[in-house]
């Protein structure tokens, strides 16, 4: 299995009124073919950040990426003109985003948007496609798929437009899509839906896909392998049944506690909120809010260290293999 | 669709009642009345005076009066100037003069307008787009009479380029291609800064809406399908941005009528702004009152064609019965 | 202002100066003095106050003073600006004058604030028919192109300087009247705004207190190019001789005198200088105006 997406020592900053704000720092992570990852992260842990860094949607008037790369089938991201990109974009790598509501263009019919992608990449395609996209759509379980396609987006469901979406996303059976949040704004029943249309989509086309979301529930259904992020950092990533087996970062300790399970228990709930993202990061990032800090832990950054079964973890007390106790 | 425009059409039936009240209420506060003048005239029999004043149903109760004058008006009936000629073939003259100048200033104005600010809203903040912003203020800050006189001191009288000074050149009877050729002359100058003050406002719109849709969801939708940041915004933005745009493009077609008080006093061009100036001066109230009344209806029809063009064009409220107001 | 005070000494005892730590005034100052162009309009705006408030002692001559022996002087021997055809001084016609156009702007603007926000307060939050009937006056208002309706009034008041404030307050309130009921629409559903209901508050009290604090912001800016469209328009009704009356100079009917062509040609400094003090009020008042708005109501990207 080849891997699909390297990224190396991944920076991005952003220039604003009121300083230089680090949304990502030094991050580097692969995905092999036909892998789910999950990226998890409190808001402001520069996951979004992330996958718009690998579609190159950033913002180009205050992005600034000073280092890193971002390899698709070894090819740099970064260094392509923004033609070639769009052919990578819609086809190669597709994106859906967290707020199905205004996501599709209000005054233009569904079938049209979605021709649109057949119009871009595969112009013989577009002209016939109707048939293709109510199977596709049927496929999605979208009701009345024929009548759904002439219909404005304004005129649907959270859920239909996201099904609408995804269906957009894996038109052109890409090999890496890239969900951001694709539930968040959905109620409860309609996420298991998506979830699952997500999953099955994923199993016929082959694709990776990059699951973002601060859901540990949606990571432990769908993904092989979590990544966690806490302040642009990566600081942890394993195998998703080890991980809940037994997570090593505290991060991700306290993550895993805070989940509310049973009737039993009361909500706990991680103390303190993310420093700003104009904060510079002296030593750990966690140290503020970990209940495992010392001394050092305040100003030597710490390294991330490699385990031999792949797992990584960045924490000045998980190292060498061994772990302390708590 | 049906109901609201019947709601759309009371709301403006109401609002122009009003304004006949207001109009007919300024008239009736102006000071003399047209035939004040003409008593001091000792040639003049008193029983003719009477006779012009009941005629003219001055001597009525002032509702009567109101309700007389209001079916008049939309009769078309304007009434007559101190001078005996009927009012409405003078006001139609000045109007055709007017159109001269304002229609084709308003068809460029808006063309450069939606063009330069569609342009300025895709390089945002690059040089195109200060330089513009910096004209726009410019624009707003110049008064038009200002503008108008340093034109006709500059092209007209240093350069000796342009003529300017109303419709056509006194000397001689020119016909056919050479009489078409000295109007043009004569309007470009007028023109070209009615143009110039109009454009400011609507680029400023067309630009900060364009802004507005650009920053949406669906734009960076589009970008993910493959489109390049132009084509996006191309195809998905400006139709959106231009919806509010309508409004804004109905809103300022009573300018055809209204816009050009100053630059035809500049440039001595006999239209509806000098008629209304002098009317006024000259307290030659039919006139004053026609013009007045004229412009408040076109502005609710304009209203009013606005809400209709806005509801054809956006499918939200066409189909969804979305109440805009 | 005290609270103020405390910040700032707080803030110098803090080594790091985030964006948490300041008021929402502070950092709509910081983020004012940003814009160069805003903070240069400032510059311009002050330097034009100073020189007008000091006109008594500037200007050498009366702004009224008939000089027969020196009628239509180029500028020089004596006189800045040259003089008029009545031997007036124009220089000190013009500093006289730029007192008169922004004393009519700022009165007439703060009519128009005054209508505006009361009106707008009630319809905004007493709503109903109160909320009808105001906006079909306002829409009555704004059915008319300005000037119609200011030359109709001016003709029927006669010009003058309190008139014209009169007239350009008048027509001015149904915009700004607008806006803030739109803003209070928006902000009046707001819990915040139920909780004050429940603990029993006054409607006055409400909308005094907690209303108009939010809807401050938009005002402000309205207000600022307000001033400067009055500027506008006060020259242009005396550009027709129905604003202010000459002998009383205004930057406005100063310009009159240039549609006789032989001013127009001839004697530049008569009509010139008022225009272009025009031009860099208004100017530079837009700039402190669209700085204001920056600063108060942020976007992405600016």
């Amino acid at each position: 299995m080849g891997k699909i997406l390297e990224v190396n020592h991944l920076t991005v900053e952003f220039q604003t009124v009121q300083g230089i704000a680090s949304a990502v720092r030094d991050l580097s992570f692969d995905i092999n073919e036909g892998e789910i990852i999950g990226i998890v992260g409190e808001s402001g842990s520069g996951k979004s950040v992330t996958s718009l860094a690998v579609m190159g949607l950033l913002d180009e008037n205050t992005a600034r990426i000073p280092n890193g790369e971002i390899l698709f089938r070894g090819k740099d991201l970064l260094k392509l003109s923004e033609k070639e990109l769009c052919k990578l974009r819609g086809a190669e790598i597709t994106m859906v985003f967290q707020e199905p509501a205004m996501a599709l263009n209000p005054v233009m019919r569904v079938e049209k948007q979605l021709q649109e992608v057949y119009r871009i990449h595969a112009r013989s395609r577009a002209k016939n496609c109707r048939g293709e996209l109510t199977a596709l759509l049927e496929e999605l379980r979208v009701p009345d798929a024929g009548q759904v396609l002439k219909k404005y987006p304004f005129e649907l469901s959270g859920g239909m437009k996201q099904r609408i979406m995804i269906a957009m996303a894996m038109l052109s059976k890409p090999q890496l899509m890239i969900a951001d949040e694709p539930t968040t704004a959905l109620d409860v029943t309609t996420q298991a839906e998506i979830l699952e249309l997500i999953k099955m989509m994923q199993k016929e086309t082959g694709c990776a896909v990059i699951l973002i979301t601060h859901d540990l529930g949606v990571i432990a259904e769908m993904a092989d392998r979590v990544l966690v992020m806490y302040r642009g950092q990566l600081v942890e990533q394993r195998e998703i049944g080890e991980f809940y087996r037994g997570a090593r970062h505290p991060y991700s300790k306290d993550l895993l506690r805070s989940r509310p399970e049973g009737f039993d228990r009361r909500f706990w709930s991680i103390p303190g909120t993310i420093p700003n993202a104009y904060t510079p990061l002296t030593g750990c990032g966690y140290c503020g809010r970990c209940r495992q800090a010392e001394e050092r832990c305040q100003d030597t950054p710490p390294q991330l260290t490699i385990f031999p079964d792949g797992s990584q973890v960045r924490c000045h007390k998980c190292r060498g293999g061994m772990e302390n106790e708590q | 669709m049906r109901r609201y425009i019947c709601k759309r059409l009371g709301v403006y039936a109401a609002i122009f009642v009003g304004v006949t009240i207001l109009i007919f209420g300024m008239m009736m506060a102006m000071p003399g009345d047209p035939f004040s003048g003409l008593m001091l005239d000792p040639s003049i029999p008193p029983e003719y005076i009477e006779q012009q004043q009941e005629k003219l149903g001055l001597n009525d109760p002032v509702p009567i009066q109101y309700i007389k004058w209001v079916s008049r008006i939309l009769r078309g009936d304007m009434g007559f100037t101190s001078d005996g000629r009927p009012a409405a073939p003078q006001v139609w003259a000045a109007m055709k003069n007017t159109f001269l100048i304002t229609i084709p200033s308003f068809l460029f104005s808006t063309l450069i307008a939606v063009l330069f600010g569609i342009y300025s809203a895709i390089h945002v903040n690059r040089f195109f787009d200060k330089a513009v912003t910096l004209l726009t203020f410019l624009e707003v800050s110049i008064p038009t009479f200002f503008l108008a006189l340093t034109c006709v001191k500059f092209f007209g009288y240093d350069l000796q380029l342009l003529p300017v000074s109303g419709l056509h050149s006194l000397t001689g009877n020119l016909t056919g291609w050479a009489y078409i050729q000295d109007s043009i002359l004569h309007m470009i100058l007028p023109v070209s800064i009615l143009t110039l003050t109009q454009t400011s406002s609507m680029l400023r719109y067309t630009r900060s809406s364009l802004l507005e849709v650009i920053g949406q969801d669906y734009v960076r939708t589009a970008r993910a399908k493959g489109l390049t940041r132009k084509q996006a915004i191309l195809r998905h933005g400006v139709k959106n941005a231009l919806l509010p745009m309508i409004t804004i493009f109905c809103m300022r077609l009573p300018v055809i009528v209204s816009g050009a008080l100053f630059t035809e006093t500049v440039f001595v061009w006999p239209g509806i702004g000098m008629l209304n100036y002098n009317s006024i001066m000259g307290r030659e109230y039919s006139i004053i009152i026609a013009i007045a009344a004229m412009q408040a209806i076109i502005i609710l029809m304009t209203n009013l064609l606005a809400d209709i063009l806005y509801m054809v064009a956006d499918p939200r409220i066409r189909l969804g019965g979305v109440k805009q107001s | 202002m005290k609270k103020l005070w405390m910040r700032l000494c707080q803030m110098h005892g803090r080594k790091e100066l985030s964006a948490e730590h300041l008021s929402f005034g502070q950092l709509t100052i910081k983020r004012f003095c940003r814009d160069r162009w805003a903070v240069f309009g400032c510059i311009v705006i002050l330097a034009v106050l100073c020189i007008v408030l000091a006109a008594p002692v500037i200007c050498e001559y009366k702004p009224e003073t008939i000089d027969k022996s020196m009628i239509r002087k180029a500028p020089g021997e004596g006189h800045i600006l040259g003089t008029d055809d009545y031997g007036r001084d124009v220089f000190s016609r013009l500093v006289y004058g730029g007192r008169v156009s922004m004393a009519v702007a700022v009165c007439a603007t703060a009519l128009q604030l005054f209508f505006g926000i009361v009106l707008g307060s009630f319809a905004g939050y007493f709503g109903k028919w109160v909320d009808s009937f105001i906006m079909r006056v306002a829409d009555v208002f704004m059915c008319f192109p300005f000037y119609i309706i200011a030359v109709c009034l001016a003709a029927i008041l006669g010009p003058g300087l309190r008139n014209t404030i009169i007239i350009l307050g008048f027509l001015g309130w149904p915009s700004l009247c607008r806006m803030v009921r739109a803003e209070i629409l928006s902000i009046k559903e707001n819990d915040f705004i139920m909780a004050a209901k429940s603990l029993g508050l006054s409607s006055g009290e409400i909308m005094f207190r907690h209303i108009l604090p939010n809807v401050i912001s938009p005002i402000i800016v309205s207000a600022t190019l307000s001033v400067a469209g009055a500027i506008m328009s006060e020259a242009s009704l005396s550009f027709l001789n129905l604003g202010v009356k000459i002998p009383q100079p205004s930057w406005g009917n100063m310009l009159s005198s240039a549609q006789s062509m032989n001013t127009l040609i001839n004697e530049w400094w008569r009509w010139v200088p008022p225009g272009l003090c025009i031009i860099i009020v208004i100017l530079s008042i837009n700039y402190i105006g669209e700085g204001l708005r920056k600063a108060m109501t942020p976007k992405a990207g600016e």
